[in-house]
């Protein structure tokens, strides 16, 4: 079981007692956290047996005798005594054993790899290690945890699973029913449902509607970018325990937004919410956390019963997150009132724990990439560890396995101008003596192209000729599209440089995505085919009545008059057909691409950027049903309802699917938070200018706050974390870009570019406009300069763009 | 009825294509170079499939005619003599480019399908994985065999045809990104392969050394990216005019139907022989080996060319006996251009061209059929000799290398100064 592990790593699985691992980027932190957790979880048998005297209940596998704990619905909840041959299905209908594990991330997508990685351990441990006599039971731990699985499906049939389902990450999962490994919110659903009332859970839209409802009221005049700021306020009041009235101390307001006028609407949320007897997804947190508060005796059992507990990603905590944590390891202290902030700052439980000695924490994570600051994240939680829990070793894992060493010092010299970090240093395990690009261009349109181009050699040409120069610049290798991954800081960055790859032709993946057949304009359209089919259909009426043209908004029963009319005359048409006589007839090519013309920023900037009308959201618009076209002419042998009810269940089918298919391979474009926790061979990194990394607004520049000189400080400080985050993705090949020009204002390199040696950097311009982007002709002929010597081919020297100098 | 096709084509929607391959310019090239059905390219392309759809209209099963109202307008520019009821195919070709075994693979597929419906089926899967609209043949980071399931979760009546299997950077068996088996690539779905495309740098009995192959039929495409290439190879079938007959033609490869493939001489091809053409060495394969794949000149690697390829992957040295015919041809321009040295693109070659076509009818026909004296009769002697040597193989080709075309020599220098010399030589103007 050791065997993957090196020499600090195995210290801190075999480590007993409270444990802060310090894991910088690519030093195996899932991996080393994955083993803790298995050693434990097979050393907790003989620590059950051993622990008779305990009086606590709890379940206990391995004893002739199994407890469970009474269903909700009855009156009050109790312990009984079950016997111990107790089948799958009575399981099932309970589930409500008490883990005495407790593994929490901050990610679904972590929990689940977490999970993956344990149950593959520990069918491993079952060949390589006979030491533990549990081992044998693995495949039984594999089938409960399938079973486990299947419950959460069973019970996704009521509202609050469904809604949760929806909007985030449920896992759980219970191996012997000792452990929960899942999210930070998941556990508290599972807390909540357990021991709170009933309650609904509203995720994100439902928020959002109710705010909306309320902002129509009282803020008439609101936009949809104004209700987001609120929402995002409630959030973070809620995630940092702040009282509403005390907000406005700590969070800066965003400028339409008067103190008063917060306070209002956030109390309205509270009271529509507690109405509904609704909770939103910072609720399940704040509300667990009352649980423990509040504490009944059955979360005196349930914390009793809890032994070890493993936090991922500990710099990523947020207060009430840590308050949590706080509680549950310290059950004395429960009944402290956590909702002043002093009580966090001044409190210190290092001498009365008399629980301490049954209960240990393990936290691992890396304080240099605390990146959620904005999300309420603390870092200050990770710092103040050892004096939060009693004799609490600190271990570092400095091994990095992922980058190479020119990548490993760039970010080392980087972080190194951070004050608010525990010191530490990685060794790279692979010594590599490729230089950290620095590309400079023009503008970003340029940048763009330029990302493009290096795409395009990296994976050795995507035509016969570009092939054929690839070959000799690159001949040692070529990386798969899904091998790169380009990073910007904002989302708006991220669009300039989807439509230049995308332009070439090359494959990406845009995270999040929005699938074509998720946009306005079909979805409208199948609307109106649903219409057609289903005349009584009120949904689609209304929503067809949404997006209706004033004039015809003017004139309904005309608009409604030809509907009648397309209805009655369908049956001779094909799907195909109907779709092009109302695109045509109802005008959606002047009502979808003039508003998008007038009131698309984004559309703007590009168009002006690209110099080239033709690429504007227009032609994305027409493209789109003439690929909604293409693709639903499948349906044309069959005219009329038959044919669109084909059509329209081929759409609905669609959209319930999964449409990002792993298996096909494709360049990878995400913000630098999305990156957090993934690695790539190469990785773009573009925008290094100052203003957007590190970014800053005109709020935040404002002297609005007493203590600006340190916000703007811990601000920045914060951004280099996240620039650091970016660098340590890159295992073999990282390219820095910035650009000249952006949005027509003139730049400056982003000041972090500086803090990396000079000696790591290799630095190059991007020069030349380009006149003619799109021409496909063009694109071979175009190449970076160092490799310009080996290739003068005299045909393509004449039309030949030299983009570096 | 005997008829030639050329299934793989590209649309004006690909990248580095000419402006002119529209449906209209597709008709009437398709006539002057005698081809009857001809590949429609770029079918999953957003706006060629709606300009397809608006153009052209069911003809025979499984395949399309341009409705009247478009072949009205270019009609004029096809000389009488050429005129042929001419068809479509719909077909496109997709870029594969993923990983597979620890390499990077980059792998050429061409898709013919039956109907648009079934042509429109395939789209919907595939705007799901990529990008459809930026180039008619477009890039999908899609493993090839999940393309041929997909291919044929559409219908079974699809042919799927790996693309110029050898070429270097984009082929099944390309050196630098391909594989070494078929099975490597499409597993179990191998034997399911309707027909392998030759490409223009092999042909029929160099594909033949390879017993492996000996379960598929070999198909002869332009891949043209302008209308006067297409039909630089092609299929002749004797059956009848159906998307049906054709694909069991191909699929059987029975010569009584698949009558022959004409093809390009393999050497003008561009990736036949070894080289570097950024310094102009240009190998045989044996000549390669001597240098140990290097660049005698600037130390790089060089590209293996499909020559050296098909005799590394070989197990005989003699082709296998079943086959479908073949024979070579050089399009007509080219010969005009070599043997009155005008470019194949100047005003006094197309003048030629066209007024031979005037006179005799489609370039094929005049390539393969015409007896040489009418030749000769609606040209020179010149020209018919030219033709006449075509025909018996008997030119000289200094053989393609990395990307540059072979370059072909009709006559030698001597033959041309004696020819010169006789006064016939420019009687034709």
């Amino acid at each position: 079981m050791y065997k993957d592990l090196n020499e600090a790593q195995k210290m801190a699985v075999e480590h007993r007692g409270n444990l802060l691992i310090i894991a910088g980027p690519g030093t195996g932190k899932t991996h080393t956290l994955t083993h803790k957790i298995a050693h434990t979880l097979l050393r907790n048998k003989n620590f059950h047996c051993s622990d008779s005297d305990s009086n606590i209940l709890r379940p206990s596998s391995g004893t002739s005798e199994k407890y469970h704990f009474e269903n909700e619905t009855q009156s009050k909840s109790v312990f009984l005594k079950i016997p111990s041959a107790i089948s799958h299905s009575d399981i099932s209908n309970t589930r409500i054993f008490e883990p005495s594990i407790l593994a929490l991330t901050f990610t679904k997508k972590a929990s689940d790899e977490m999970k993956q990685r344990l149950i593959s351990l520990l069918a491993d441990c079952q060949h390589t290690n006979k030491r533990y006599s549990d081992c044998r039971n693995t495949d039984e731990r594999y089938a409960h945890a399938q079973h486990a699985d299947v419950q959460i499906i069973d019970v996704q049939n009521t509202d609050v699973q469904h809604a949760y389902d929806r909007h985030t990450d449920v896992y759980n999962l219970s191996i012997d029913h000792q452990i929960f490994i899942g999210t930070f919110h998941s556990w508290c659903l599972e807390m909540l449902k357990k021991f709170s009332r009933d309650f609904v859970l509203y995720g994100e839209k439902e928020k959002m509607i109710v705010l909306q409802k309320i902002a129509s009221s009282t803020f008439p005049n609101w936009t949809k970018t104004h209700i987001n700021d609120v929402a995002r306020l409630i959030s973070l009041h809620k995630n940092q325990l702040l009282p509403i009235e005390k907000i406005a101390e700590k969070i800066p307001l965003p400028d339409f937004l008067k103190t008063t006028e917060y306070i209002t609407i956030a109390h309205l949320y509270e009271k529509k919410m507690s109405a509904f007897r609704a909770l939103d997804f910072d609720d399940l947190l704040v509300k667990t956390l009352e649980l423990f508060t509040h504490p009944s005796p059955e979360i005196d059992a349930y914390r009793k019963n809890m032994r070890y507990v493993f936090i991922d990603e500990y710099q990523d905590v947020n207060t009430v997150q840590y308050e949590l944590i706080r509680l549950l390891m310290h059950s004395n202290v429960a009944k402290t009132t956590v909702t002043d902030e002093v009580a966090i700052s001044n409190k210190s439980f290092s001498t009365d724990t008399f629980q301490s000695t049954s209960k240990t924490i393990c936290a691992i994570g890396d304080p240099d990439q605390s990146i959620y600051a904005f999300r309420g994240s603390n870092i200050d939680y990770f710092f103040r560890f050892s004096e939060d829990f009693p004799h609490a070793t600190t271990l570092r894992l400095e091994e990095n396995y992922r980058s190479s060493s020119f990548i490993i010092k760039a970010s080392e010299s980087l972080i190194a101008y951070n004050s608010k970090r525990i010191h530490r240093s990685l060794r790279p395990q692979f010594e590599d003596s490729t230089l950290v690009s620095v590309i400079s261009a023009n503008d970003g349109w340029k940048e763009a192209y330029g990302v493009t181009k290096k795409i395009q050699k990296l994976v050795g040409g995507l035509d016969m000729i570009e092939s054929g120069h690839a070959h000799y610049h690159v001949p040692s290798e070529t990386f798969r599209f899904s091998d790169i991954a380009v990073l910007y800081r904002t989302k708006a960055q991220g669009r300039l440089i989807e439509a230049s790859i995308k332009k070439a032709g090359i494959p990406c993946q845009m995270v999040p995505e929005s699938a074509w057949y998720l946009k306005k304009e079909i979805q409208t359209l199948l609307h109106y085919l649903r219409l057609l089919v289903y005349p009584h259909d009120d949904s689609s009426l209304s929503k067809i009545l949404q997006t209706a043209s004033a004039r015809q908004k003017k004139n309904t029963s005309l608009f409604l008059t030809q509907i009648q009319a397309l209805m009655d005359e369908m049956i001779h048409f094909t799907p195909t057909e109907c779709a092009q006589k109302i695109w045509n007839d109802f005008g959606f090519e002047s009502y979808y691409c003039r508003k998008k013309n007038g009131g698309n920023v984004h559309a703007k900037i590009r168009a002006k950027t690209l110099n080239n009308e033709k690429i504007v959201s227009d032609e994305k618009i027409q493209n789109n049903f003439l690929l909604f076209l293409s693709t639903s002419a499948q349906f044309d042998s069959m005219k009329g309802k038959e044919g669109l009810l084909k059509l329209l269940e081929h759409y609905t089918f669609l959209q319930n699917e999964d449409t990002f298919d792993s298996s096909v391979e494709a360049v990878h474009l995400m913000t630098l938070h999305a990156s957090k926790g993934l690695e790539f061979p190469v990785v773009f990194i573009t925008g290094l200018e100052d203003g957007l990394l590190p970014y800053s607004t005109k709020s935040e520049n404002s002297a609005r706050f007493s203590k600006k000189d340190d916000f703007i400080k811990n601000q920045l400080e914060e951004e280099r974390r996240l620039f650091y985050v970016g660098i340590t993705r890159a295992k073999r090949k990282l390219y820095l870009l910035h650009a000249l020009v952006r949005d027509e204002k003139e730049t400056t390199p982003s000041p972090f570019l500086k803090e990396i040696r000079e000696e790591l950097l290799e630095r190059k311009t991007l020069r030349k406009p380009l006149k003619n982007i799109v021409s496909s002709q063009n694109f071979h002929t175009s190449k970076w300069n160092d490799h310009d010597q080996s290739c003068s081919d005299q045909k393509t020297k004449k039309d030949q763009l030299e983009l570096f100098s | 009825m005997i008829f030639t096709a050329d299934f793989h084509i590209h649309s004006h929607y690909s990248r580095a294509t000419s402006k002119f391959m529209d449906a209209n310019n597709l008709y009437k090239w398709g006539q002057l170079k005698g081809i009857r059905i001809i590949g429609t390219g770029d079918f999953t392309h957003p706006k060629w499939f709606s300009e397809l759809r608006e153009k052209l209209e069911p003809a025979e099963s499984g395949l399309f005619r341009l409705k009247k109202a478009y072949a009205k307008e270019i009609e004029h520019e096809i000389p009488e003599s050429c005129r042929s009821d001419f068809r479509f195919m719909l077909t496109v070709e997709i870029s594969n480019i993923y990983s597979k075994n620890g390499r990077v693979r980059k792998v050429h597929n061409v898709i013919c399908a039956p109907s648009f419906e079934i042509a429109s089926k395939i789209n919907s899967e595939l705007s799901k994985i990529g990008n459809l609209q930026a180039d008619g043949r477009p890039i999908l980071g899609l493993d090839s065999k999940r393309l041929f399931q997909i291919t044929l979760d559409a219908s079974t009546d699809c042919m799927f045809i790996p693309a110029h299997i050898w070429t270097p950077y984009f082929a099944v068996f390309g050196s630098k990104s391909g594989f070494d088996s078929l099975e490597e690539c499409f597993e179990d779905l191998t034997p399911f392969i309707t027909a392998l495309e030759t490409g223009l740098s092999s042909d029929p009995p160099m594909n033949r050394t390879l017993s492996a192959l000996d379960d598929f039929t070999l198909v002869s495409n332009s891949d043209a990216h302008s209308p006067q290439k297409l039909g630089r190879e092609v299929n002749r079938f004797d059956t009848e005019l159906s998307y049906f007959s054709i694909r069991d033609a191909v699929k059987n490869g029975d010569p009584k139907h698949f009558l022959e493939t004409v093809e390009f001489f393999p050497e003008e091809g561009k990736y036949h022989y070894d080289g570097h053409s950024t310094c102009e060495v240009r190998f045989s394969p044996e000549e390669t080996k001597k240098h140990n794949g290097l660049c005698p000149k600037c130390g790089h690697p060089l590209t293996i060319g499909v020559l050296n390829r098909v005799a590394s992957l070989a197990d005989r040295s003699e082709p296998g006996k079943k086959s479908i015919p073949y024979r070579y041809l050089i399009p007509l321009p080219e010969i005009l251009s070599d043997i009155y040295s005008k470019g194949v693109s100047s005003k006094y070659v197309n003048g030629l061209y066209f007024s031979m076509l005037e006179k005799l009818g489609n370039e094929f026909s005049i390539l393969l059929d015409i007896p040489l004296e009418t030749i000769e009769k609606a040209s020179s002697s010149y020209v018919a000799r030219a033709i006449q040597k075509v025909r018996e193989g008997k030119v000289r080709i200094a053989p393609g290398y990395d990307g540059e075309f072979g370059t072909i020599e009709v006559f030698t220098e001597k033959e041309k100064s004696d020819l010169q010399t006789q006064k016939t030589l420019f009687s034709f103007f």
